[in-house]
């Protein structure tokens, strides 16, 4: 069930959008993201959508792929569209009884969906072409400033990629211990809320228990190959701006604007 | 100057028991002292809890000494400033494969010792080249650590380590949770860094036969150090041995038995000390005749009947990530394909091949935690996975231990967690506590750890109580997935004994993965070969174990005895006949064949 997650998957293929340095996805992820919600015309959008189109070629993840993290979040869109195709006011195209549908309601629906399904194809883009350690490696290096006014970037970097490598290895493990109560009869399916809930307790005992026993036993690893946070440390892959990482914020800056200008004109 | 000096260690680790004032110290080295020259290899044996990981961690400067001192190359460990210094010079790599590795890949793992210490880039990458041509693991330079068998993960730590340019390394059971061949994979390299890279070795282990050839053996029990010497010296003391928890190798236990059996042969051995194998059985094979031993007949093979566990035909396969695959990369993807078998009531069964042959997959098909994708799995001549069948009564009968048990015991007491089986099916409390003493005492539990945290026990102890878990079902069927794993000799010795009564006094049935076929000799009446999810084999245990072709192919070795057995009938250009699987059998049969009398 857990193994069912999209998060973090990365789709191994070797295009423009996978070499770029990961800094500059996140940043453009983030812009996307802004704009995406900057625009109220169809040109905006449209712009919105050309612009994403291109990155889909560039980056060489399937279409399908791209429909598949849909899937999971169509029944927040549908509920959100739903909200507001019925409580939107305007000229009424429908009526019955207590149920109006208005035009204005169509339009904004139609917005707010095409909107939700960008935003969530824009970050998974990001995400299908960023291995979780570029990810981690670009947000330590991208918000390095914050070390400045004592934010602990490092550490929260350095827990991330840890909580990454260990959430396959501990999902075994509660799958295990899973399975080895139900060998001793335990029924996790059956009861109501409260009993369900009490039934955990076999499971999640053992489980702390497991991923105690493994973060001491990482943290002695750690200790020993003479780990002592991030000052002076060196890495082997440093994260370094190309040149094709400085046109690509040349492309999203054009993007931006664009989109400013669509903004400013066609409101 | 020596590379490590200890003198008078101790060390307490504080035990809290609930209320503060209650704080107990618990000894975990005492008064231990010993020192270890450059590129020595020394040998720390010992069992369970004796203390033996404690001392690695104080070898390494991750613990500091109670009283007395530790000196790493004449550095102090107690001094904080010398920490970093003591921790380049001295790497240590630990038990467990999994939980030593922080990179996402191995090339990134083996860079973090060398990130820490602030190395430049160039010289990371070639000290990565360098130490992963050491381990012989170039080839999976880029795969990710959850794609790799236990023996690669262990030889990446070991990269990790030795890409920090250590003068010594401190093993702490580096195969404890491995297979033979990953065993294999992991003692050559660690030769190689002692022979070649001249590399000072500190192994820690409860297996003798890892420390054979060592230059020094310390033997620790409860916490001090009991016996020391060279192999040799200590091989002479075999009731010593036994006494703090340790076996004798292979050849040094038979020698050892043949000397008391044979009072001819005693003279002849107490004389020399066979050098080696070879030696040994040329001695022997002078002074024997031939083997005219009449095998005893065959045992008939069991029929299947309508009892007991049948397959039919069953395949399974975990769906596997498209996109990584990564369980087919390494070639163990744990499936079955097309298994069919019988398991009738009161064999005891071995089911034999390496991790990820698909061991614990059909495991769990026999008590129906899986239901297989093709094919039908009956219990009593009946399908579980009919509608209706009461999948319920079935664990009961069919109990299932996983490996590493004790990793389940979640509750207050180890009666109220041995009770927790037997409440599930329904039974009434009274009927519980009842069911519950009986399994504490069935596995040798004494009565009155009942009250007792099941966290505060013993390796050996927990590993019982979870046994008694499931026991405490009363199951007509027992799985057991790898029992032994990580038991040392005393607890390996009592488990085999339990499961071995349990067998024949309680006609359970018992049906058990292995990967030490010397286990699977003393105990199996039938032994099943498994390797990429298809039966290879499965018959009795010495047609099993004595085809090597067959156990090679599966990465697996005959039992000693049967090899040693083998070479000295080829020594002597004699046929061979009915394999002994024990030691004390292959003892036996030597002594029949030099002309000594019966016992």
């Amino acid at each position: 069930m857990i193994r069912d997650m999209t998060l973090g998957q990365y789709y191994p293929a070797d295009s423009v959008i996978h070499r770029l340095d990961p800094r500059v996805k996140l940043l453009g992820t983030l812009l996307y993201v802004i704009t995406l919600f900057l625009s109220k015309s169809i040109w905006g959008l449209a712009l919105s959508a050309l612009f994403l189109a291109m990155i889909i070629i560039l980056s060489r993840v399937p279409l399908s792929m791209l429909a598949r993290g849909i899937k999971p979040l169509m029944i927040i869109i549908m509920f959100s569209a739903a909200l507001n195709l019925f409580f939107t006011p305007g000229e009424a195209l429908f009526r019955a009884g207590p149920v109006r549908i208005s035009r204005e309601g169509i339009l904004l629906t139609s917005y707010l969906i095409l909107r939700l399904i960008f935003l969530v194809v824009g970050s998974s883009i990001m995400t299908f072409t960023t291995t979780p350690r570029q990810l981690t490696a670009g947000l330590e290096k991208g918000l390095g400033f914050l070390t400045r006014i004592h934010v602990p970037v490092h550490e929260f970097a350095m827990m991330m990629s840890i909580a990454l490598r260990f959430m396959p290895i501990l999902t075994d493990e509660l799958d295990k211990i899973m399975k080895a109560q139900m060998s001793r009869g335990a029924d996790f399916e059956s009861g109501g809320p409260i009993k369900r809930a009490a039934k955990l307790v076999p499971l999640l005992v053992p489980l702390f228990m497991a991923a105690i026993r493994r973060a001491s036993d990482l943290a002695a690893a750690m200790d020993a190959r003479c780990y002592h946070g991030g000052e002076g440390r060196t890495s082997l892959y440093p994260l370094k701006y190309s040149r094709k990482d400085y046109a690509a914020y040349g492309v999203l800056l054009c993007y931006t604007a664009a989109m400013v200008v669509c903004r400013m004109c066609f409101y | 100057m020596n590379m490590i000096d200890v003198s008078h260690l101790t060390f307490s680790y504080k035990l809290y028991s609930g209320e503060p004032e209650h704080t107990n110290e618990k000894k975990a080295i005492d008064d231990v002292s010993l020192s270890v020259r450059p590129g020595d290899f020394i040998g720390i044996l010992g069992p369970n809890g004796s203390g033996k990981s404690t001392l690695a961690r104080q070898l390494t400067g991750l613990l500091v000494p109670g009283g007395g001192f530790v000196y790493v190359k004449g550095l102090d460990t107690s001094i904080p400033e010398n920490t970093f210094k003591i921790r380049k010079t001295a790497g240590i790599v630990f038990q467990n494969p999994d939980n030593q590795l922080i990179g996402s890949t191995v090339e990134e793992d083996v860079a973090f010792g060398m990130e820490n210490l602030g190395i430049d880039r160039e010289e990371m990458r070639e000290r990565i080249t360098t130490s992963l041509e050491a381990t012989g693991m170039t080839a999976c330079r880029l795969r990710p650590p959850g794609t790799l068998s236990g023996g690669q993960k262990q030889r990446a730590a070991i990269a990790g380590i030795l890409a920090m340019e250590p003068e010594c390394i401190v093993f702490d059971e580096p195969t404890a949770m491995l297979d033979p061949s990953g065993r294999e994979e992991v003692m050559k390299a660690v030769r190689f860094l002692n022979r070649d890279k001249k590399i000072t070795i500190i192994y820690i282990t409860h297996l003798v036969d890892e420390v054979e050839d060592a230059d020094y053996l310390y033997v620790m029990d409860q916490g001090k150090i009991a016996l020391q010497g060279k192999p040799c010296e200590l091989w002479d003391d075999p009731a010593g041995l036994t006494a703090h928890g340790c076996g004798l190798p292979f050849l040094r236990e038979l020698t050892c038995m043949l000397k008391e059996k044979s009072s001819r042969l005693n003279h002849v051995l107490s004389g020399i000390l066979p050098e080696g194998e070879q030696e040994l059985i040329r001695i022997l094979a002078a002074m024997a005749e031939k083997d005219d031993l009449q095998p005893e007949k065959e045992p008939a093979a069991k029929m299947p009947s309508s009892g007991g566990i049948c397959l039919n035909d069953v395949s399974y396969s975990y769906r596997i990530n498209a996109k990584s695959g990564h369980k087919e990369e390494s070639g163990a993807s744990n499936a079955l394909e097309h298994i069919s078998l019988s398991i009738g009531p009161g064999e005891f069964v071995a089911f034999v091949g390496p991790t990820g042959s698909g061991k614990s997959t059909l495991f769990q098909h026999l008590n129906g935690i899986l239901s297989p994708l093709k094919g039908t799995v009956c219990f009593e001549g009946q399908d579980i996975h009919e509608k209706g069948y009461p999948l319920h009564s079935l664990r009961q009968k069919v109990a299932l231990c996983f490996q590493y048990p004790e990793y389940q015991l979640f509750e207050e007491t180890v009666l109220k967690d041995i009770c927790f089986g037997p409440s599930n099916i329904g039974c009434d409390p009274e009927t519980c506590l009842e069911k519950a003493r009986h399994a504490m005492a069935l596995t040798g539990l004494p009565g009155e750890l009942e009250d007792h945290s099941p966290f505060s026990l013993s390796g050996g102890e927990k590993r019982r109580a979870a046994l008694a878990g499931v026991l405490a079902m009363e199951p007509a069927y027992l799985l057991l997935d790898e029992p032994a794993a990580g038991l040392d000799r005393r607890g390996k010795e009592q488990l085999f004994m339990l499961l071995k009564s349990l067998n024949r006094d309680h006609n359970i049935t018992v049906i058990m993965a292995a990967h030490d076929m010397n286990d699977v000799a003393a105990l199996a009446d039938r032994v099943i070969v498994m390797k990429e999810g298809q039966l290879m084999a499965d018959g009795c245990p010495e047609n099993i174990l004595g085809d090597e072709s067959l156990l090679d192919s599966v990465g697996l070795k005959e039992p000693d005895s049967v090899r040693f057995y083998k070479a000295l009938c080829r020594q002597m250009d004699c046929p061979e006949s009915g394999l002994p699987l024990t030691v004390k059998a292959l003892a036996e049969r030597i002594c029949l064949m030099c002309g000594e009398e019966k016992q």
